[in-house]
């Protein structure tokens, strides 16, 4: 077993423990990425090679000798007896959503592709101080818009380790895509709407949304200010867990950052989950959505190997003690991606005002004595077409005369998604859940170029995914098995805020029950001989 | 001819005196500083910023609200305006659009003689539509074709308050800022020097006929940098629409700008107006609350307002407007004279006598602060008694003030030390005065011989004699008595 | 069984086709008068050409000619799905939420104290600027007319 396929613990430990130094661990790491990843992206990337179509181009920027600096202070650190902190030596890689201060910080679009951040985010700057070895930038969607990191100015975009003809999911498709491929063994990535979740469910790693204001959103570059919530990816829960005890708390420079205790989550991964009451809701065992001609809402059923997935699951934790609740109602479910198309357009409008040529990023070089051509230009230019489509569709639902219409009212209907959540969690209501189990995606990883461009069919992908994000509950998504064509199988955990150490101690659990399970022998298609 | 009333309406931009920004800690006051060093990444607007609101701009706001009577709101949210301009750097201002912290509240403006055109002086009441918080922009300064912007502005805290349309000339409009200009210091929030830009005035204009209820199409004048430029610019807009009425033209809804050098308005393109800014909550910060207890902390030092004070001057120490308002111009000296008039015990308007001419000259000239003189309340207090001993004489004691200044000695000690005290007994000043006869034969024989009106230059010369310090009608009780022997 | 979830994805696959399908075509949507909710006059709801060169022009973009069809059939598509909204019966008492998770007094951060803090590094802000000259960050005139 390579040291760069360990996982996050079994590293850190190793490291601590002198068994392999930091810097051995990196080299394994930038061996592997050598190996698998290909071309980084780029912008102007000429024409796909067929060797493009079978690596898996997580990254974006390399940072190789800020990684071996690094590496190099852990151990000398370690050497002297000193702790270098919880993620000692552990490599990791940034969703280049990020600020991180002297590197490129592109966020997958042309308008910041020379954007050298002059600070560093805050979940970023905790995770160095706990001794993780930062590789590098890894690509997106552009502007985090999408959910296959396709839309990327930095291509050729990242691509499924399981089956590089299929999209690796997104937006946080590079940090799924390093982990799966052994490439890093943590990933910071960032959830709006299914963002960490998806890709996770897609590329068979454990990706967690925290309650909104669990970690800092100081220097993530902003999609949807009430949606955003950066997140870890990684090999399982366990690793999961140690990354949120390092980024999770307040931060002076968030004001929406919540003001709660830290837990160990580590601490709480070990419990029983005995009596623990798990419930299953028909309403996301379906993809719900209207009859534009009649108004009347169809549902079509997900796959039934997706189904089937979740239902194992359920048998797993009813034989680990827990109680299993079925058909709770969650009746706006269906609600969650109009709402969603509202409220993260006229957000998204809005941050994208400063994108402007002036103050940093990309310019027009066309000369203009004329201050609106040099903003029309510079953002005409600078910006690609989904980031365009949202800006538009923002100024369109959040114009005075539509105000009232449309985003007052869908902030109204978050609140019945919120409530839905609220009902389910009640301690003293019907369900008492502790948390809700169901599909992460209605279905598995789809195949490069298929889907993009169709702007409705990809978000409504994110259907199961998205009400999380506007009640601002926590979520994990973790490997639940493959389907017939060998993709993994997302399973999702929904819980009340604050609770993502029951959601870890649960996917913890669920991990341990299956761990001879052969589906688990099955490695991504990219690490064939490795 | 008919006869037209204006109706004005005055909205303000307060820049307040809190050490750092509103949403970030960069200096709040960067007046001195070259361009482009006052800055961060938040109020520059970069990827990735957030927005973290100052305390202090919260409770200097609510003082603000109290000293206008306005009430201020349990909750308060906190909105984004959004337009491009290159001195916005996020492309939207943090602002407070439709639930601000203080709705309400009023003034009660003392309009001067001098400011009446029927020559009595009255009060105008002006009732406030909203107080609210937002965040300043940059600057931008033209340079051959280009703009050169400059951050160092960009976040300052800013307190914006709108009146409703009460005020009814120039005048009114001009006591208003002046009485809200010594509101702000007098709370000490502000600078509220229009000419540094910390205190921002925008005028509301439109003409009715008298009598009349409606409301007509106004104009926005923008850019005065005075309140005499206000008072020029508002003159001169209603003389305009006044012409234009008459003429049987329409008044449109243009924005104004005043040119200083040319002393006229100009009309401007109007682009902001244009635009829809699309206003949001701002989903980077949370609600604003204000807790009855919050308050009751922010409001536990509340002074008494400056009018309020200037009306019990005149009640309490049986002062003339005149004085009150003089010594209530600024809180420091308000709070000196109190202190003085404690320590008296004798007639308020003596305090106020020698307050309002002598030491205040003092205060300009050498740019004092009431509150940190040597030339304590205490002091001066003791030198109008001595004074009104005869201890020393009123010259003495003129000249002992700045003394006491400088030295911080009290004016007892300086009078031992100096022997300043006034020469009354009778046999020194006899002395004095014989001297000062026998040494001027022939202004006494020109005395005697009718010139009466000599006996002034007699004490003048013992007063010369006597270093200032002789009792100057006891000694013209002697040399008179002296003459006509 | 994996028959059956090529089927079932396939459905989705069929359904957008349809939902393109539709798209394409005229469709006056109609609309529900509600309660005191004002409707526009034109019940066409449809983003047309000159609303979107309108919204265009606002957002400070410069589009090409391919861009702007996709932009423009895309933002239509995704209207209709926003439509959904109007048909939801939402009470009016029903607070709009601008967060999901709810603040309380104790959850929330404090307020920030009144303190400078000069930033490390103010050179580095301004040297991201693409134009820079003097400390100035130099952008092209408004045009702006002042006229009488």
């Amino acid at each position: 077993m390579q040291l760069c396929d360990l996982s996050a613990v079994e590293i850190r430990d190793h490291i601590s423990s002198k068994q392999a130094s930091a810097l051995e661990v990196l080299e394994s790491c930038l061996q592997r990425i050598k190996q698998v990843d290909g071309r980084p992206g780029e912008l102007e990337s000429g024409p796909e090679t067929k060797e493009d179509t079978e690596r898996v181009h997580a990254f974006i920027t390399l940072t190789e000798g800020a990684a071996r600096s690094q590496a190099e202070m852990v151990d000398k650190m370690i050497a002297n007896g000193e702790d270098p902190g919880l993620l000692a030596g552990v490599p990791a890689t940034i969703k280049d959503v990020f600020c991180v201060k002297d590197t490129p910080s592109t966020i997958g679009s042309r308008i910041l592709a020379n954007f050298i951040s002059p600070y560093t985010a805050t979940p970023v700057a905790r995770m160095r101080s706990a001794g993780a070895v930062v590789l590098g930038k890894v690509n997106l969607d552009e502007f985090t818009y999408g959910s296959s990191t396709e839309s990327s100015a930095f291509q050729p975009s990242t691509r499924n380790p399981w089956n590089t003809g299929r999209v690796p999911g997104g937006s946080s498709g590079g940090s799924a895509a390093s982990i799966a491929a052994g490439e890093a063994a943590l990933s910071l990535g960032t959830d709006t709407a299914g963002s960490i979740r998806q890709p996770a469910a897609f590329c068979g790693v454990v990706g967690l949304k925290p309650t909104y204001g669990r970690v800092s959103r100081y220097g993530l570059i902003a999609f949807g200010s009430s949606l955003d919530c950066p997140g870890p990816l990684a090999k399982n829960a366990k690793d999961a867990a140690l990354m949120l005890c390092v980024i999770a708390g307040p931060d002076l420079r968030d004001a929406t950052g919540a003001n709660v205790p830290v837990p160990d989550y580590l601490e709480l991964l070990e419990k029983e989950i005995k009596g623990k009451r798990i419930g299953l809701s028909p309403d996301y065992f379906q993809i719900t959505f209207p009859n534009l001609e009649t108004g009347e809402y169809t549902q079509q059923p997900l796959p039934i190997e997706i189904q089937e997935a979740v239902l194992r699951a359920a048998d797993v934790y009813r034989s680990l003690g827990a109680e299993i609740i079925e058909d709770v109602p969650m009746p706006n479910t269906r609600y969650g991606i109009p709402v969603y198309f509202v409220i993260s357009r006229v957000e998204a409008a809005s941050n994208l005002h400063r994108f402007d040529g002036v103050k940093y990023g990309y310019r027009t070089s066309s000369e203009t004595d004329d201050l609106k051509m040099l903003y029309k230009k510079s953002r005409g230019e600078g910006f690609g077409l989904q980031p365009k489509l949202r800006i538009l569709m923002g100024m369109y639902v959040s114009a005075a005369q539509y105000s009232e219409q449309y985003y007052q009212k869908a902030l109204q209907v978050r609140t019945l998604i919120r409530r839905d959540f609220e009902r389910a969690f009640d301690p003293s209501g019907k369900y008492k859940l502790d948390a809700l189990l169901t599909p992460t995606t209605p279905s598995t990883a789809f195949p490069m170029k298929d889907v993009y461009g169709d702007s409705v069919l990809m978000q409504y992908a994110d259907q199961l995914a998205v009400p999380a994000n506007h009640a601002g509950i926590p979520g994990i998504s973790f490997p639940g098995g493959l389907d017939a064509d060998g993709l993994p199988i997302g399973v999702q955990l929904l819980g009340p805020d604050f609770t993502e150490g029951v959601l870890l101690q649960l996917t913890h659990a669920y991990e341990q029950a299956t761990l001879d399970a052969e589906w688990r022998t099955i490695r991504p298609a990219v690490l064939k001989g490795m | 001819m008919a006869e037209y009333e204006a109706v004005i309406g005055l909205e303000t931009h307060i820049q307040l005196n809190t050490r750092s920004k509103v949403f970030c800690s960069c200096k709040a006051d960067s007046w001195e500083d070259p361009q482009n060093t006052n800055i961060c990444p938040v109020c520059t607007g970069l990827p990735g910023v957030l927005p973290v609101l100052n305390e202090d701009v919260v409770e200097k706001a609510v003082l603000l609200a109290e000293a206008m009577h306005a009430q201020v709101q349990p909750i308060s949210y906190f909105d984004r305006k959004n337009y491009f301009y290159p001195d916005l750097p996020k492309g939207y201002q943090i602002t407070q659009f439709d639930k601000p912290i203080a709705v309400g509240g009023h003034i009660d403006l003392p309009i001067p003689e001098t400011a009446d055109p029927e020559g009595k002086g009255y009060i105008r009441n002006v009732r406030i539509h909203k107080l609210h918080i937002e965040e300043d922009a940059g600057k931008t300064k033209n340079a051959r074709n280009q703009r050169l912007v400059d951050f160092n502005r960009c976040g300052v805290p800013l307190v914006e308050m709108v009146t409703e349309p009460d005020l009814r000339t120039a005048d009114e409009a001009a006591q208003y800022l002046i009485r809200l200009r010594q509101l702000l210091r007098w709370l000490g929030i502000s600078e509220a020097d229009m000419e540094k830009g910390n205190l921002r005035c925008d005028g509301n204009v439109s003409i009715r006929l008298k009598g009349s209820e409606v409301l007509n199409q106004k104009t926005e004048i923008k850019n005065v940098n005075s309140i005499d430029s206000l008072r020029d610019a508002i003159r001169k807009e209603i003389d305009r629409q006044i012409r234009e009425v008459e003429k049987g033209n329409e008044i449109h809804a243009w924005t104004l700008d005043w040119d200083e050098d040319a002393g006229v308005l100009r009309k401007m393109r109007s682009k902001e107006t244009e635009a829809d800014y699309r206003y949001f909550r701002e989903p980077d910060l949370l609600p604003l609350m204000i807790s009855a207890e919050w308050k009751r902390e922010i409001l536990k030092e509340f002074p008494e307002r400056p009018l309020d004070r200037r009306q019990r001057f005149c009640d309490q120490y049986d002062l003339p407007v005149y004085d009150a308002d003089i010594l209530t111009l600024e809180r420091g000296l308000s709070e000196y004279f109190e202190e003085a008039v404690k320590e008296y015990q004798g007639e308020p308007k003596k305090v106020s006598n020698w307050l309002m001419n002598d030491v205040l000259r003092m205060i300009k000239e050498q740019r004092l602060e009431p509150r940190a003189m040597q030339l304590t309340p205490a002091f001066l207090a003791e030198l109008l008694r001595l004074v009104d001993a005869g201890t020393i004489n009123i010259t003495t004691g003129k000249s002992l003030l700045q003394i006491v200044q400088d030295t911080g000695k009290s004016p007892a000690k300086l009078v031992e030390e100096q022997g300043l005290a006034q020469v009354n007994d009778d046999a020194q000043l006899g002395v004095i005065c014989s001297k000062i006869i026998s040494e001027h034969p022939k202004e006494v024989s020109a005395f005697q011989n009718g010139k009466e009106s000599l006996i002034g230059w007699f004490v003048g010369q013992v007063m010369r004699e006597s270093r200032g310090k002789a009792d100057a009608k006891m000694a013209k009780d002697i040399l008179t008595d002296l003459l006509n022997k | 069984m994996g028959d059956y979830s090529i089927v079932a994805y396939k459905g989705l696959l069929e359904w957008i086709k349809r939902l393109r399908s539709i798209m394409n075509s005229d469709i006056l949507l109609e609309v529900r008068n509600r309660g005191d909710l004002q409707y526009m006059a034109n019940l066409k709801q449809e983003i047309s050409r000159e609303t979107f060169d309108h919204l265009v022009e606002l957002a400070a973009l410069e589009l090409g000619e391919d861009e702007s069809d996709y932009l423009l059939t895309e933002l239509n598509k995704q209207l209709s799905a926003i439509h959904e909204l109007e048909a939801i019966d939402v009470d009016k008492d029903v607070p709009p939420a601008s967060h999901g998770v709810p603040y309380t007094p104790e959850s929330s951060p404090q307020l920030r104290k009144d303190e400078w803090t000069a930033c490390e590094d103010a050179d580095a802000i301004i040297e991201q600027s693409p134009v820079v000259e003097d400390r100035f960050i130099i952008v092209p005139d408004i045009p702006h007319t002042t006229l009488e």
